[in-house]
C-alpha cells in the first residue's frame, strides 16, 4: 500500500493523510542528507587521522560508500534486522485467531493490498509497534503482555493506530530511520577504536604525513568529539520524527474502527502499565504505540518520541458523536491547546463525518470484565458491597453506591446523563418512597455467565457476568426486569422466561 | 521560434499531466475493484460459516427449523445475486436470517457453552466485522475514485478514457441489516 501511494503519484485523500505522506517523505530524505553529511565528516576526520591530508577525500569517499551500502541493507534488510533484534516470532493461526482476525479485519477496513504480517514479541510490557518490510510489505509486533490484557475492541483499536502508520506512510520513515541509527552507532563506534588505535599504527608505520604539522593532532580530539556526538544528533533527528504523527495515526485508527473508546481504553491499560520493556532500545522506541516504560531516559539525550499519552485519551474519549477527521481536530485543539496546523486544508476537505459504533457486547463493563490489578480489585470489593456498575457511552464505569437518591446521574468523566437502574432505587421503594406499580418481570439467573433477557417488549437485553443488581431496566420501553441470582443448584433453577 | 518551443512546451505538459493523471485514475479504479473483490471474498467466508454454524445449532435447537430453512435459502439467493445493487439488496435478507439465526443462539445457553460453537464464536463475530470492514474500506475507495472522476482537471481524462463513476455499497436500511450483537460467550 505505501509502494502504491507512491508508485501511482496520485493523492491517497481519503485513507491515508496526503499531507503527512508528503512530509514523511520529505523528512526522509533529510534525514539521509544528514547522515550522509555527517557520515562524511566523520570519514574526512577518521581519514585525516590515518593518512593526513589526502585522507580526507578517501575518508570522505570510504564514508559515502559505507553511506550507501547502510541504505542498501536498511531498504532490504531493515524489516529483518529489527525482527531479529527484537526476537519476535511470526504468529501461528491456531493460537492467535483472534488477533489474526482483527489484524485481517483492518486492513479490509484501510483496504490494504494484504494484511500485515504479525508477530509476537514475548515482553511482559504492553506495546506494538509496525515496521516497513520494503515492497509493500508490512510488519505488524505485538507484545504478549498486550494481547493479555487487553479486549477485543481494545486490540482492535491498538491494530487500526498501527495500520494507521502504515497508511499515513509513517512506518517507512521509522524503519529507515532506526536501522541507519542502529548501522551508524556502529560506524561511529568502529570510527573511534581506529582513531584510538590507528594513531599508534601510524606512528609505528612512522609516516611522514602523520606526524608533521599541528592539525595532525586536531582530528584526535574531533573525531572523538564527532564519535560520541553522532549517536546523539542520529537519535535527535530521529526523534524529531514528529510527535504529531501519533496523533494522526490515532485519528485514522478512529476513522477505520468508528470507535474511539477501544483505543482510549487501550492506551489507558497501556499507560497504566509499570512493567519494564526488555526491549527498550533507542532503535525501535519511537515505533511503539507509547514511549516504552524504562524509555525516559532517552530524554536527557533528544526528548520524549511521544506526545503524552493523556492528551491522546483524553481526545479520543471526548469524540462521542463523530469519529471524522474534523471532529478529531477539534477535540485536539480544545485539548492540547494548540492550533492543530499539522491536519492539512485539502485532508480536512474530503474528510467525511462518521458516527461511532456501539461497544460490542463483549466489553458491556469496560476495565471491569477484563481488567486486572487494583482497579480490577476495588471493583469487586465494590460489588461485594452491592454497588452498581453503570457502564457510560464514553467508556468509564460509573459506580454508584446501592442507595442511589437520583434517578439521572451526571457521569463523572464526559457529563452524560446516565439512568441509574431502577434495582438502586427500589431500595428506596422499599422504605417508603413510592415507585411506580407495574408487574415486573422476573428472570433467574441460570449461572454467572453471560445470559440474555427479553423485555416484554421484545428487546433484547444482555446480563454480563459482573452484573450485581437487580434489575435491569429496558432501553427501549424502560420496563423493568427483576433478576434474581442463580439458585446454588443449577437442576432446581426456574427456567428463564423467553418472549 | 520562441513561440513555438513554447507551445511544444506546453503540449508536452500538458501530455504529462495527462499521463499522471490517467495513472492515478487507473491505479484507484483497481484499487476500488480490488476492495470489492474483498467484499466477494468476505460474503464467501459467510456463506461457508453458515452451514457449520447451523450444524452446531441444529443439535440443540432441533424446532427452530423454520429459521434454519430461511437461512440456508436466503443464502443460496444471496450467493446468485449479482451486481453492486442487487448484491446488496439479497446480502440484506441474508443479514436478517442470518440475525434470526444468532437470537436462536441466544436462546440456547447450553449451546453457547458447546465446545465446538466456542470455536465458532471468534468466527462468527470476525466474519460480521469484516463484511463491515470490508464495506466501509470498499466505499472509502469508491469515494476517492468518484471525486477523481468528477473533478477538473481529471474529469477530462475520465471522460476521454470511459470513466465512470462506481455506486457505494450501501444498505437500504442501516437497522435491519445491523447484526443483533450477541455475547456468543
Amino acid at each position: 500500500m505505501v509502494g502504491r501511494v507512491e508508485r501511482g503519484g496520485g493523492r491517497t485523500k481519503v485513507r491515508g493523510l496526503w499531507s503527512l505522506i508528503r512530509e514523511n517523505r520529505r523528512r526522509s530524505i533529510l534525514l539521509l542528507f544528514t547522515l550522509w553529511v555527517g557520515l562524511g565528516l566523520l570519514g574526512a576526520l577518521t581519514g585525516m587521522a590515518w593518512f593526513g591530508r589526502p585522507g580526507v577525500w578517501l575518508g570522505a569517499g570510504a564514508a559515502s560508500l559505507l553511506w550507501l551500502v547502510l541504505i542498501f541493507l536498511a531498504r532490504r534488510q531493515g524489516a529483518s534486522m529489527i525482527l531479529r533484534m527484537s526476537g519476535a516470532r511470526p504468529v501461528e493461526a491456531e493460537h492467535q485467531p483472534q488477533l489474526l482476525n482483527v489484524v485481517a479485519e483492518m486492513a479490509l477496513a484501510a483496504a490494504l493490498s494484504e494484511p500485515p504480517q504479525t508477530y509476537i514479541l514475548e515482553d511482559d510490557a504492553p506495546n506494538a509497534f509496525a515496521i516497513d518490510a520494503g515492497s509493500e510489505k508490512t510488519c505488524l509486533v505485538v507484545t504478549s503482555g498486550l494481547l493479555e490484557i487487553l479486549d477485543r475492541d481494545e486490540l482492535q483499536g491498538v491494530v487500526a493506530h498501527e495500520v494507521g502508520h502504515i497508511l499515513n506512510d509513517d512506518v517507512r520513515l521509522m524503519t529507515l530511520a532506526g536501522t541507519l541509527l542502529g548501522g551508524i552507532v556502529l560506524v561511529a563506534d568502529v570510527f573511534l577504536q581506529s582513531v584510538l588505535h590507528g594513531r599508534r599504527i601510524g606512528r609505528r608505520i612512522s609516516s611522514p604525513l602523520v606526524s608533521r604539522g599541528w592539525w595532525t593532532l586536531l582530528p584526535v580530539p574531533l573525531a572523538l568529539i564527532c564519535s560520541l556526538l553522532t549517536p546523539i544528533v542520529a537519535r535527535f533527528i530521529y526523534v524529531l520524527l514528529r510527535k504529531e504523527r501519533e496523533y494522526l495515526a490515532d485519528a485514522t485508527a478512529v476513522r477505520l474502527t468508528r470507535y474511539p473508546a477501544g483505543l482510549a481504553s487501550a492506551l489507558e491499560k497501556i499507560a497504566a502499565s509499570t512493567v519494564p520493556a526488555v526491549l527498550a532500545n533507542s532503535v525501535v522506541a519511537p515505533m511503539f504505540i507509547v514511549q516504552p516504560v524504562g524509555m525516559s531516559s532517552l530524554g536527557n539525550l533528544g526528548g520524549d518520541t511521544h506526545p503524552p499519552v493523556r492528551d491522546r485519551i483524553v481526545i479520543l474519549r471526548s469524540l462521542d458523536r463523530s469519529v471524522g477527521l474534523r471532529s478529531y481536530r477539534k477535540a485536539f485543539q480544545k485539548v492540547v491547546r494548540k492550533a492543530a496546523t499539522f491536519f492539512a486544508a485539502d485532508d480536512l476537505a474530503q474528510a467525511e463525518d462518521y458516527a461511532p459504533r456501539e461497544p460490542s457486547t463483549e466489553n458491556a463493563f469496560p476495565g471491569y470484565a477484563s481488567g486486572g490489578g487494583r482497579r480490577g480489585l476495588r471493583d469487586l470489593l465494590r460489588a461485594v458491597n452491592a454497588h452498581a456498575f453503570l457502564p457510560c457511552v464514553c467508556g468509564l464505569t460509573v459506580k454508584v453506591p446501592p442507595v442511589a437518591r437520583h434517578a439521572i446521574l451526571a457521569c463523572p468523566r464526559c457529563g452524560r446523563e446516565l439512568a441509574v437502574p431502577q434495582a438502586l432505587r427500589v431500595e428506596e421503594a422499599e422504605t417508603g418512597v413510592p415507585e411506580q406499580a407495574a408487574p415486573r418481570q422476573v428472570y433467574h439467573r441460570i449461572g454467572a455467565g453471560w445470559e440474555s433477557v427479553v423485555c416484554t417488549c421484545g428487546n433484547l437485553m444482555q446480563l454480563s457476568p459482573a452484573f450485581r443488581g437487580r434489575l435491569v431496566q429496558c432501553k427501549k420501553c424502560g420496563a423493568a426486569t427483576s433478576v434474581l441470582p442463580a439458585t446454588p443448584d443449577p437442576n432446581e433453577a426456574v427456567p428463564p422466561e423467553r418472549a | 521560434m520562441i513561440g513555438g518551443c513554447v507551445v511544444l512546451g506546453l503540449v508536452l505538459f500538458g501530455i504529462l499531466t495527462g499521463i499522471v493523471m490517467f495513472n492515478a485514475l487507473v491505479r484507484l479504479r483497481s484499487e476500488t475493484d480490488n476492495a470489492w473483490s474483498q467484499i466477494d471474498v468476505q460474503l464467501r467466508r459467510r456463506y461457508d460459516l453458515v452451514p457449520n454454524l447451523v450444524e452446531v445449532v441444529k443439535g440443540y435447537a432441533t424446532h427452530e427449523r423454520e429459521t434454519f430453512d430461511r437461512v440456508t435459502q436466503a443464502r443460496s439467493a444471496a450467493m446468485q445475486a449479482r451486481g453492486v445493487r442487487q448484491k446488496a439488496a439479497s446480502e440484506q435478507a441474508f443479514s436478517t436470517a442470518l440475525g434470526q439465526l444468532y437470537l436462536v443462539v441466544e436462546n440456547y445457553p447450553e449451546l453457547k457453552a458447546d465446545e465446538g460453537f466456542s470455536a465458532l464464536r471468534e468466527e462468527v463475530t470476525s466474519t460480521e466485522n469484516r463484511l463491515a470492514f470490508a464495506r466501509q474500506g470498499y466505499n472509502d475507495c469508491v469515494l476517492e475514485f468518484n471525486v477523481k472522476v468528477q473533478s477538473f482537471p481529471s474529469n477530462l481524462i475520465a471522460s476521454m478514457f470511459g470513466f465512470i463513476n462506481r455506486d457505494f455499497f450501501q444498505l437500504e436500511n442501516e437497522a435491519v441489516t445491523e447484526v443483533p450483537r450477541i455475547s456468543m460467550r
